[in-house]
Formats: structure tokens, sequence, C-alpha cells
């Protein structure tokens, strides 16, 4: 009796000990994780489109850490799905029509002689990336442009175009047509 | 390190792994010495012929430029390029590019006027003497670029080299068959080339000096080891294996060190040159020639005459094969670069640039198209072939699907795209072009990451300095608030003021007159209750007055009439021209305003085109004669276009009342000048059919406007109360109208995107 006594106070101590290191350590060496939002916020194409029906990528970064569904995101595109349903472990859906379909990369362009300067668009873009002011012609910092589209629709003057962003020898991707590596002797 | 540099002096070789024994089939261009070309027709400059960006033009068409003159600029990492000869500019345009996509680039056509006019050259007559941050100026100004075929800035090189370098590396191994275009160089050259080394030396302070040549290259390093006597320079002959020449194998071969991943050779004590650009160094430096001209291997079975060229940058390949005895076969390919890493030319028009080093014509037993692609079967041949100790097989599985982050972590990157792997390859998989591809799809994804890095940045510093200015805006208008009371209290206490002292001089009067002490009448403090009333009067009557404002607004409004009137009438009547125009563009957004309301009465649609037009021009009339007629002229055409629009001209309004701030200004300045008059007249035509084609998509809710109204509303603060009538006929006119056109518009909706687009 005193044998089995023995043994149970001697486990219970020792499971005092253990717990509370292990409780210690867990506070001490807490590794600050980054939230599940950021996360997904780092995933997002980041155009700030709203096709996604949020006002920009981080608010549906946030509904997407909240239960939201992963595929809502035209820009991004089945790449985007996927990692989303990587990064949170559900499954990878094809995108939802009804945001939209990807598209090819494209950048806004304003047909200068057409614009009669409203500052209208300048106001829509959500990245600072039409310069301009009113009165004077506007003009898209194609660099820094993400092709949100956001600008087309306020210009009463429908002077600006999306515009598929040109191949050049800088983005141009390898086919597969081989020269041949083979010599015969 | 002391060690490597003892190593190095006993003669010590290394090895790398892999490596393959292509036959080298350099004799065919070797038996003749270097051969110059006559001048092309036409030489195509590429802005960019080399790794980074291209430089900013500084000629213009149809300048006449000398030989050696800059073309372009180089700032910020980017080279110049050189008038390859004197001619004239004939056009700047794009052009197929020597590279693999041949997609256009930026290129400048000279038209060579065959006298080869020299502008000034200003060689560096004692370089040696000279600083090195001298010497590197011109190397750069001379638009000189790494020529072995990577096309790296030469000035960079030697820029970014550490103060205690070990080794400086001359690399004339040129591993790839068939290109024996640095052979040649240093056959004929080397003297030259031994100049360029003291030059380089003199900028590097190396500890020790490399030659490296393959040992199937006798001659070529019998001339080097001769040229370079008694100069502190070991000429080593390496076993030939391809690629000993490319940067990394060789600094492996010759001091046993690697680069490391992803880093540069002088990160391992080592800068490496190749042949050409020594000798193009030299030649800037000591004849103050900049780069205008390569060596170029023309060969293959296909070429009457195999050998090497002096080419002037910018001839067409097509120039260069005429010369070299080629016959025009259908099917022909033409490779651009060696058999191993070239790439081939859709066609012969290509430009040759920097970094073309070789073009070879194969006939098809030479060089037989490539076989059908077949599985991998998991052999290791590739692996064991691999420089670079990478394992090919698995780069090929990731980059083929697609497992991009995966082929990044099988380091991808440091594949130097030898083609070692698909030489031996039993089943014929292009390996280097998945490589490639994977290449150019993981750094698409990083610079898009990067972007949407700095788009975030962008979108979140916006959100702060909008939320910022909303702030400043209401502490504005709370301070303004403020001002404002304090503004009429203070007037209050101005005009207490004011009457006090007129009170006080009326005391003053009485007392005189009376002889009654004036405390009194200050004890009673009188004064301050005419003062008081004064005010309160003041106040009642502009109460009663601003009442009656609002009675008549009020009427107004229910009558539909927008009426600000007290204002708007006494502005209208000042007959101002501009007004004028103002008042044409409010008459039209009322004339809008009213078809809306009409509208939403009746159906839901439409329309009143044609009688919209009709108020402007009444409203016009009245006004100074030329602009009137300019404005009058501009609406003209405006409905001219709307009723192109078939019928649809009944949006008119609405687009009106969008535009209508922009454009009546305009107009009203401008309506003398005719393009800019014509280009609102445009604009608001424009705006119009944009208007429409909204209204129709979407169908209107009472509610959106409502909400309209008030917004159009403030715009026509100005108005004319003859216009407000006017505009009121037009209204009743365009519901009559509306009923009629119904119908119409119908049929002429599904027209109007068509138009609208034209338009466009």
């Amino acid at each position: 009796m005193t044998g089995f006594l023995i043994a149970i106070i001697a486990f219970a101590a020792l499971s005092l000990v253990f717990g509370a290191l292990l409780g210690l350590a867990a506070l001490r060496f807490k590794v600050e994780e980054d939230p599940l939002v950021e996360q997904v916020d780092a995933i997002l194409p980041q155009t700030q489109c709203g096709q996604c029906g949020y006002p920009g990528c981080r608010p549906y970064a946030e509904a997407i850490a909240n239960g939201d569904e992963i595929n809502k995101c035209p820009p991004g595109g089945e790449a985007t799905i996927q990692k989303l349903a990587d990064l949170t472990g559900r499954e990878a859906k094809p995108l939802d029509a009804a945001h939209g379909e990807e598209d090819v990369k494209k950048v806004a362009f304003i047909r200068e002689a057409e614009c009669i300067g409203c500052t209208k668009c300048i106001q829509a873009c959500p990245v600072d990336a039409i310069l301009g002011a009113s009165k004077m012609m506007h003009t898209v910092i194609a660099d820094e442009c993400t092709g949100c589209d956001l600008c087309v629709e306020p210009c009463p003057v429908d002077c600006i175009e999306m515009r598929p962003v040109k191949q050049t020898t800088d983005n141009w991707k390898w086919d597969l047509k081989a020269i041949p590596v083979r010599v015969i002797d | 390190m002391e060690t490597t540099l003892n190593l190095v002096k006993l003669g010590k070789l290394w090895d790398f792994p892999g490596g393959i024994h292509p036959p080298v089939r350099k004799s065919i261009s070797t038996s003749h010495p270097i051969k110059r070309l006559p001048l092309p027709d036409h030489l195509y400059l590429p802005l960019k012929q080399h790794v980074g960006r291209g430089g900013q033009l500084l000629v213009a068409v149809g300048d006449h430029v000398l030989k050696g003159q800059a073309l372009s600029s180089g700032e910020q990492g980017a080279l110049p390029i050189h008038a390859p000869t004197s001619g004239k500019v004939e056009a700047i345009s794009d052009y197929p590019s020597a590279h693999p996509s041949a997609l256009p680039e930026t290129t400048l056509v000279l038209r060579p006027d065959g006298e080869e006019h020299w502008c000034e050259r200003n060689p560096i007559d004692t370089p040696l003497q000279q600083p090195k941050s001298v010497l590197i100026e011109k190397i750069a100004t001379s638009g000189i670029a790494g020529l072995g075929g990577a096309g790296f800035p030469a000035s960079r090189k030697l820029d970014g080299a550490p103060e205690s370098l070990e080794f400086l590396i001359i690399n004339g191994a040129e591993c790839e068959p068939y290109i024996s275009c640095d052979d040649m160089l240093m056959r004929e050259h080397a003297e030259e080339l031994a100049t360029g080394i003291e030059l380089l030396v003199h900028i590097l302070n190396p500890a020790m000096v490399l030659v490296g040549i393959e040992d199937d290259k006798p001659e070529a390093i019998e001339a080097m080891a001769k040229a370079t006597e008694g100069l502190n320079v070991l000429v080593k002959a390496i076993p030939t294996k391809y690629p000993s020449g490319g940067e990394k194998q060789l600094i492996q071969l010759l001091t046993g060190r690697e680069v490391p991943t992803g880093g540069l050779p002088y990160q391992c004590g080592v800068v490496m040159h190749n042949i050409g650009t020594t000798y193009a160094i030299k030649r800037a430096i000591c004849d103050g020639e900049p780069l205008l001209e390569r060596v170029v291997t023309v060969t293959g079975e296909a070429v009457e005459q195999p050998g090497n060229y002096w080419a002037h940058f910018g001839t067409p390949v097509r120039h260069l094969l005429e010369h070299a005895g080629y016959k025009s076969k259908h099917g022909r390919r033409i490779i651009m670069g060696g058999p191993m890493m070239g790439f081939t030319l859709p066609h012969a028009n290509i430009p040759l640039v920097k970094i073309s080093n070789c073009i070879l014509v194969p006939s098809e037993q030479e060089l037989p198209m490539a076989g059908q692609e077949m599985p991998c079967i998991r052999c290791g041949q590739c692996a064991e072939a691999c420089p670079a100790s990478l394992l090919p097989q698995q780069l090929y599985w990731y980059s083929a699907h697609k497992e991009l982050e995966k082929a990044r972590e099988y380091k991808l990157f440091d594949c130097i795209e030898c083609g070692a792997c698909a030489y031996v390859c039993p089943s014929e998989i292009p390996l280097v072009h998945y490589y490639r591809r994977a290449k150019s799809e993981l750094r698409q994804q990083d610079a898009e990451a990067l972007k949407s890095d700095r788009a975030k940045q962008r979108f979140e510093a916006r959100n702060e300095r909008l939320e910022q200015a909303k702030l400043e805006r209401e502490a504005r208008h709370r301070e303004a608030v403020a001002k404002r009371q304090a503004a009429v209290a203070n007037r209050g206490s101005q005009n207490q003021g004011a009457q006090e002292a007129v009170a006080a001089a009326m005391a003053r009067v009485k007392a005189q007159q009376s002889d009654q002490p004036p405390a009194a009448i200050i004890d009673e403090q009188g004064n301050l209750q005419p003062d008081n009333q004064a005010a309160i009067e003041a106040r009642a009557k502009r109460k009663e007055e601003a009442a009656k404002r609002r009675a008549e607004k009020a009427a107004a409004k229910a009558k539909q009439m927008e009426a600000e009137s007290p204002t708007s009438d006494s502005l209208a009547s000042a007959k101002d021209p501009r007004k004028a125009a103002v008042a044409a563009a409010v008459a039209r957004a009322k004339a809008k305003a009213e078809a809306k309301k009409a509208q939403s009465a009746e159906t839901p649609d439409e329309e009143t085109s044609v009688t919209e037009p009709s108020p402007e021009p009444s409203a016009d009339t009245p006004d100074v004669d030329p602009r009137k007629a300019a404005v009058a002229a501009a609406v003209a055409r405006a409905k001219a276009k709307a009723e192109a629009k078939k019928a649809q001209g009944a949006e008119t309004p609405d687009n009106e009342a969008s535009v209508a701030k922009p454009s009546s200004e305009p107009s009203a300045d401008t309506t003398d000048v005719d393009p800019r008059k014509a280009a609102v007249a445009a604009a608001v035509a424009r705006a119009k059919a944009k208007a429409e084609q909204k209204r129709r998509e979407a169908a209107e809710s009472t509610s959106d406007q409502t909400e309209q109204e008030p917004k159009t509303q403030p715009a026509p603060a100005p108005v004319a109360n003859e216009n407000a009538a006017d505009a009121k006929k037009a209204a009743i006119a365009a519901a009559v109208a509306k009923a009629k056109q119904k119908a119409m518009e119908r049929q002429a909706a599904a027209k109007s995107e068509d138009s609208s687009e034209e338009d466009a």
C-alpha cells in the first residue's frame, strides 16, 4: 500500500515539475508567428482592384482569415488560389467566375489627346499611379500600375484603356523550340 | 591564400566536375587570317546590346554622325553605343533584336556614307601613370561589355573588384565547338593583348595574372607566351573540355576555388576578362577607339568561306553570310552563338551586337534537327556531365511540372546553361530550354512579388494620406467655424465700440449744451441699448430675408426650378460671355435633370435628346456673337455626333450633367481657338455616349435619381431664370418626344455601343 502511495506521489511530483518546466518554456521561448492575415495578404497580388468584393487586398485577407472563400481573386488566378489553399489547408477550388476571370496582365493607358483633366481617375487609383492636375493632361506611370481597372469607369470621356503588358526581351519566356545540341561525328 | 598562389606557380591545375567532349570543329574557320567586311548598306544598332538597360539617345533622325561618335549616353549602369562608321541616322524605330525571341527593340538605323570620318579620338597617352578611375571611366564611356557572350559591362567588373585582388584571369579558353574568334585574335594581336593585360594589371593590381587557353590552340598559346614575356603573366594551357571557358569553371580549373552560389568571382579573389574584352580595352585606352566592331566567326558546312571577320556592330547577319559565300537555302538554320549555347535566328536580318561571337550555319548532316523528345529514364548521365554539380534530372522534373520553388531549392540559378546535360541525354530532352523557361518564370515571379510589395506600400501610403487629409479638413473646418464665431463676436463688439464712441460724443455735445455732467449719461448706459436694438433689428431683418429666400427656394424646388435665385440672378445679369457658356452648360444639366424626373414618373428608360439641344442655343443667343457662334458650333457638333448615334441623343442630358463642370469652362475660355474647341466638343460627345451606355446598362432606380439630383444642382449655381424656363420647356418637350422616340431608341440601343466605340 505504501509502495503504491509512494509511486503515485512520485509521479504526481514528476508531472508537476515537468508541467511547470513545459509551461515556462512555452512562455520563455514563445515563437512570434505571423498572424494568418499577414501571410494571406502577402500572397494576394496587391492590385487593390476590389474584384473580390472587398475594398482592397488586406480586407480580403482578413475575410479569408475569418473563413471567406479563397477563390475570389481573379488577378491572382490559379497560382494564388493554390498558394492560399496550401497556407490555409483548405481545398483549392477553381476561380469563382462571379468575381471575374483570370486575364493577361494589363496596364492602364490614357489617350492623352482626349483627356480633359478631370482628375477623376487620379482619385480612383488605389496606388497613386496616375499623374496629373486639374485641367491638365493625366498620364499613367506604367511601372506602378497594377492593372486594377478602377480608373476606367470614372473617366467621363472614356479615354482610358487597359492594354496588355507588352512582351519585351526582358519578360519573354523561352519556348521549347530547341536548337539541336547533339553533334554527330 | 599563399599556398594557392604557390601551387599555381608550380603549375598545378585543378579540375571541375563533369564536362563533355564534343567534336570541336574549329579548324573550319582558322585556316585564314581575320578578314574585314565591306560596309553594309545599313547598320542596325540596338540601344541595348549588353546585360542591363539601354542608354539614352543622343542623336535624332537625320543627324550626320561621325565614326566613333556616341549615339547614346551611358548613365546608371547603362552602356553607350557608338557609331561604327560615319553616316546618317535614317531612322530610330523598333527592329528585331539579336535575342532568342527576336522581339523588336529600339534600334537606330545608320546609313554609312563610306567615308569613315572619325570623330575626335582621345587616347590616354600615358595610361600607366593615370589613376585607375580615369581608365575605368574611359572603359565605361567606350561602351565595353564583356565580349565573351554574357555582355556584362567591363567597367563594372573593374569597379567592383576588391583592393587586394589575387588573380586576374584572361579567358582564352573558348571551349564551345566551332568558335574561333578569340583564338584568331590571340594569334594575330598578341602584342596588343599584352598591352591590354598591362592596363588591367594597372587597374586591378592583382597578385598574379593567368591566361587560360585550351590546349587545342597551340598557336595562340605560343603567341601569347611570346607576347607576355617579361610580364608577370602565366599562360596556362588547360585540357580541352567543354565548358572550361565558363567563368566559374575556368576559375575552378586554374585556382581550385568555387564561386559561391549567387556570388561574383571577386568574392573568391578573382576577376576575369575575355580575350576580346581585353583587346577592346587596349583599343579604347591607347587608341581612343570606342567599341565599334568585333571578330565574328562565320562557320558551318553551309558556308563556302568560313572564317573570322571584323564586323561592325549593327551589320545584318545576312550581309555577313553573303560575304562568306553562304548559299541561301530554304529551311537552313542560322544559329547565333555556338552549337551548345546559341539560339536559332528566325531570319537573317538580325543585326550583330556586342555579344554575338559566332554565326553558325550547319548543314543538315552536320547538326541534325533535334529528335523526338522522349521520357526521362533517370539514367543519371546528365548529373555526371553537369559542370556545376547540379541534379539536372531533378531540375528538369520540377521545371517541366512548374514546381518552380522546388527548382529554385535545387539551385536552378546556379545552372550556367552550358547544355552539357542536354548533349548527353539519351532521351534527347532539351533540358536547357526547360531551365531557361523556368528561370524566366521565376524571375518574373520575383519581379511581380516586388511589384506587389511596392503596390501595397503605395496603397497604404495613399490611405494614410487620405486619412490625414480628412483629419486636416475637419480641423480646418472646425477652425473656420471657430473663426467665424469669433468674427461675429468681434463685429458685435466693434459695433458696440463705435456706437459707444458716437454716443459718448453725443453725450459730450449734450453735456456742453445742457451743461449736465456727462457721468450721469454714461452711468445710465443708454448707449448700449440703442446698440443692441440696432443689431437685433438688423439680425431680424436678415433673418426675414433669409426666410424669404428660403421660401423662394422651396417654391422653386417644388416647381422643379433650381433658382438659387438671388445670387444667380445678379450673376447672370452681368453679361459675361463666360457666364453665358456656363449658363448653357447648366441649362443642359437642368434639362437632363428634368428629363430624368419625367422619366422616373414614366418609363425608366428615356430620352429627350432631340429637344435637349434647343435650350442651349436659346441661352446662348443673348450673348456676344463670336463666342456664341463657337459654342453653338461645338454644340452642333456634339449634336451631330449624338444623332449619329441614332436617337440615343436622348441620353445627352445625362452626360452633360456629368461633364458640365469641366467642359463648360474650357469652352468658354477657348471658343476662339478651333482645335481646342473641337476637342472639347468631342470630349462632351464622348461623355454623352458613355453616359448613355451606362444608362442603358443600369436600370435606374428612383433612389439613384434622387441622389443625382442634388449633385446636379450645385453646379448650376449661376443659372439665369430664363434658362430655367427654357429648360422647363425643354423638359416638357422631352417628355413628349420621349414617348415618340421610345420605339426608335430601343432599336438604336444595340447600335449605340458600336458607335460609341468608334467614337473612342
